[in-house]
């Protein structure tokens, strides 16, 4: 395999992993609370929804502004 | 005559109660600008003001739909967020090239289609508003 094709596997592997755990958090198959549940858990203190947000916004900078 | 106040139903504004009336035109519009240009900019700029302000300053009520969540959960998303991070980082490091392409790199050409990029938007409109409304 290319090592371009090995990135994208790579890339593919974690977003593959974490569908997979939201969709089992979501359906109690696991003891793991869903990604939602756990980014309303972290806004709850006000540095973590200002990261929260602060996250938000510098990915909609990154990928759609720049 | 006017009237009282306890009768008067105190209603938020439409822009607040139907945002997707303000978030389906402003990514109609955004899905017609370029990356890398003062129009895209601005509206980013502006939307994510708009979203903080709103954050900040205007009260809404609690959602009451957050399950308690333990620090292993926290720590399991934390890990995997990082792990996503490392391998963007690696890509980087390695050269963001053909070889070795980033996240953002292979991005760059699908959020360039207007049906995509327009969609884009009012994903990241849609999430920043139910973010700041939690």
């Amino acid at each position: 395999m290319t090592s371009r094709g090995v990135t994208i596997v790579g890339f593919a592997a974690v977003l593959v992993l974490a569908a997979a755990a939201e969709i089992l958090a979501r359906a109690r198959r696991i003891d793991l609370p869903h990604f939602g549940a756990t980014v309303g858990h972290v806004m709850r203190r006000p540095g973590g929804r200002a990261a929260v947000l602060g996250i938000w916004f510098w990915l909609g900078w990154h990928f759609l502004a720049r | 005559m006017e009237a009282q106040p306890a009768l008067v139903a105190r209603r938020e504004p439409v822009v607040l109660r139907r945002p997707w009336l303000w978030a389906a035109p402003v990514a109609v519009v955004f899905g017609a600008t370029r990356n890398l240009t003062l129009p895209a900019a601005v509206m980013v700029v502006a939307a994510g003001a708009g979203i903080g302000f709103t954050d900040r300053w205007v009260p809404r009520p609690p959602r009451a739909d957050h399950p308690v969540v333990r620090a292993k959960g926290v720590v399991v998303w934390a890990a995997i967020i990082v792990m996503f991070c490392l391998w963007e980082l690696a890509a980087f490091l390695l050269g963001n090239d053909t070889p070795h392409p980033t996240f953002s790199m292979l991005a760059e050409p699908m959020l360039a289609a207007y049906p995509i990029r327009a969609l884009a938007m009012f994903g990241w409109l849609a999430w920043g508003w139910h973010l700041s409304d939690g």
